[in-house]
């Protein structure tokens, strides 16, 4: 099956259930790719925008066969409110924030903002631990500038 | 080879410091750099050192008095210096953990 460039695709229950899970039902490329599907960006973009997830259609393919991701068509299973979904989309440039500021040493940083609860309060949370983080065991020049950024992405 | 109290004592505290030296090389690919990072060089290289040193007590008995209770003493301030830098790194994680 092929998807159109500007197929919308949303996240079924299964597969916010999955995302909350932390599971190893899917593979981690699977999960970024799952985190970015907001019910509003066309495949396209998404492939363009979420760089850190590999061959997103492919993915994206995998994750309609599994039944974790719906077009539009079937939209009747959408679980998300669009809170939720900005939600998403901060964890996604919060992720490419970190990508840019720490290279390769920014897996497990990204590993704790995608587990982070779909809420500002809690993402800030995340914000502050992850600096820490940085800060102990990655750089401590770049920990402050991950946190500004950070912040400035959530609107504080 | 003659297995008296002391050499066991030095077979077990090379055996500890080899064990240690397996700890500190195979958490550093865990921690690029940051506060930890840059310490725990230092420390790698300090273990090093000790496992060397701990490696040549088996022959202590072959070197000269004035040349043991040389090494020895520089012995004796690596470890204070290793204690220091890991008390501090500790006393720095906690700072850093409760701010």
């Amino acid at each position: 099956m092929t998807l159109r460039a500007d197929l919308v695709l949303f996240r079924t229950q299964k597969g916010e259930d999955i995302l909350l899970s932390h599971g190893r039902e899917i593979s981690t490329n699977q999960r970024r790719a799952l985190l970015v599907v907001n019910g509003k960006t066309g495949i396209a973009e998404l492939a363009k925008t979420a760089f850190w997830v590999t061959d997103m259609t492919v993915t994206l393919q995998e994750l309609l066969a599994l039944g974790l991701v719906s077009d539009s068509s079937s939209a009747s299973d959408i679980p998300g409110s669009p809170a939720s979904a900005a939600s998403q989309m901060t964890k996604v440039r919060l992720a490419a924030l970190a990508r840019e500021l720490l290279g390769d040493s920014a897996e497990r940083i990204i590993k704790k903002v995608e587990e982070a609860e779909d809420t500002p309060e809690a993402l800030e949370q995340v914000l502050a631990g992850c600096k820490k983080l940085i800060k102990l065991t990655i750089s401590e020049e770049m920990a402050d500038t991950f946190l500004q950024r950070g912040l400035k992405l959530l609107g504080k | 080879m003659n297995l008296d109290i002391t050499t066991l004592l030095n077979l077990f505290a090379i055996l500890i410091m080899f064990y240690c030296l397996y700890l500190v090389l195979s958490l550093k690919s865990s921690i690029p750099g940051g506060m930890i990072g840059k310490r725990w060089n230092f420390l790698t290289m300090l273990v090093v050192l000790f496992s060397i040193g701990y490696l040549a007590t088996p022959f202590f008995d072959r070197i000269p008095a004035e040349t043991l209770r040389l090494v020895v003493s520089a012995i004796f301030v690596f470890g204070a210096i290793y204690v220091v830098v890991t008390v501090r790194l500790i006393y720095n994680i906690i700072r850093e953990l409760t701010e």
